[in-house]
């Protein structure tokens, strides 16, 4: 395997895939996510043996020649990345993977993601206290 | 017990005890045995004029009410959460009415406005279901929370709608959601909602979930399922009177298909 390249984070996390779309829950976190289609695809195919070329590659298959496929990928890896739905590449890895990215401004939100309440946050009564 | 929660109520006094038992949550039920997910205890005591309240949970002190209707009112709220939490049922935190025998859910925390819409969506003609909870069962569907209705003031004092003003309190038949109206309050805004895929509304009734947290599979499963040809909006709402009918307009119009 090339270690090098983007892999998924698969431990901890629970997915459903709903209208085409994947949300992730992260057990660790306490967060959940909504990947759009495009960024599952990308994260699913984040299998470590794929480099951002033939990620890009891959997409551009699937999307054909209207999408500008390269700057998806690097703002979905991005976007993987910071929410922690990537494994975390040694420093000297992320240092190489970073240097790769050149992200576009352009390209809009491909993953949202909220943080669970506490029971007491999502309820109305009693100011909060958790009963 | 309700929605399958069961909850023992003590206190050594006995009016007060009644008057806990008017503001039990929808649906609770005598029951026997000595099993209950959880115990509240109200100690109340009166010295001269002063009155003195401890709540319990367990052998727990939980808060200590300056006066005893004040204990009364933390009491009813624990009932309240602790149903939430305790129910094999899923709660979220949302408004409910039904138009057309659907759903129409409104979540939100409080000071959003929701029970506001809910009231004036019940006025414009939908059924009231819950201005607290919805409640999902394993298929996504929606059962009623039936309590009186919270309005508050601009002085943040609460009026209560009773039920017999939003239809009686007879139980709602389970229903299937058709439309997510995520809407903020926001004074003079006009509704002008943009659309949420169905993966964005999920997303949207977890942060509302009360269990979402400690019962993520099922809260993921039951949400997949309440969302599933569902139409989501989300947008900044003005006067409530408006909104709702504007709303109700585009659900009876360009939408119709979808709650035939």
């Amino acid at each position: 395997m090339r270690t090098n390249e983007p892999l998924a984070r698969s431990e901890g996390l629970l997915t459903e895939l709903v209208g085409g779309e994947l949300v992730v829950y992260d057990h660790r976190l306490k967060k959940a996510h909504r990947l759009s289609e495009t960024a599952a695809f990308v994260w699913q195919h984040c299998n470590g043996q794929h480099n951002i070329a033939e990620l890009e590659k891959l997409l551009a298959s699937k999307l054909g020649a209207s999408e500008p496929a390269r700057e998806i990928v690097e703002s979905a890896i991005e976007q993987l990345q910071k929410f922690h739905l990537l494994q975390q590449p040694d420093a000297m890895n992320r240092r190489a993977l970073v240097g790769r990215l050149a992200v576009a401004a352009s390209v809009s939100a491909l993953v949202t993601t909220i943080a669970l309440p506490t029971p007491a946050r999502a309820a109305s009564f009693g100011g909060g206290e958790d009963f | 017990m309700s929605f399958g929660a069961t909850i023992c109520v003590r206190c050594n006094d006995e009016q007060v005890l009644r008057n806990v038992q008017t503001a039990l949550p929808p649906g609770s039920l005598p029951c026997s045995g000595r099993f209950a997910d959880v115990t509240f205890s109200l100690s109340v005591r009166s010295a001269g004029s002063a009155e003195q309240c401890i709540l319990y949970r367990g052998k727990s002190i939980l808060a200590r009410p300056g006066s005893i209707s004040e204990g009364v009112a933390l009491i009813t709220s624990a009932l309240h959460l602790s149903v939430a939490k305790h129910s094999p049922y899923l709660f979220v935190h949302a408004g409910v009415v039904s138009f057309r025998n659907r759903a129409i859910v409104i979540p939100g925390l409080s000071f959003a406005g929701k029970s506001t819409l809910v009231r004036e969506l019940v006025r414009q003609g939908c059924v009231y279901y819950s201005d607290e909870y919805a409640v999902l069962d394993e298929h996504g569907q929606v059962h009623s929370y039936l309590k009186p209705l919270s309005l508050r003031a601009p002085n943040t004092s609460t009026r209560q709608v009773p039920l017999k003003e939003l239809g009686g309190g007879h139980p709602r038949l389970p229903i299937p959601v058709r439309l997510i109206v995520s809407a903020r309050y926001c004074r003079d805004a006009a509704w002008r909602p943009l659309p949420m895929s169905e993966a964005q509304s999920m997303l949207v009734l977890m942060e509302n979930t009360v269990m979402a947290r400690s019962r993520p599979q099922d809260t993921m499963r039951r949400l997949s399922a309440a969302v599933r040809n569902t139409t989501a909006l989300v947008g900044e709402r003005g006067d409530a009177e408006t909104c709702a009918a504007e709303i109700l307009s585009q659900v009876s119009s360009a939408r119709a298909e979808r709650f035939a």
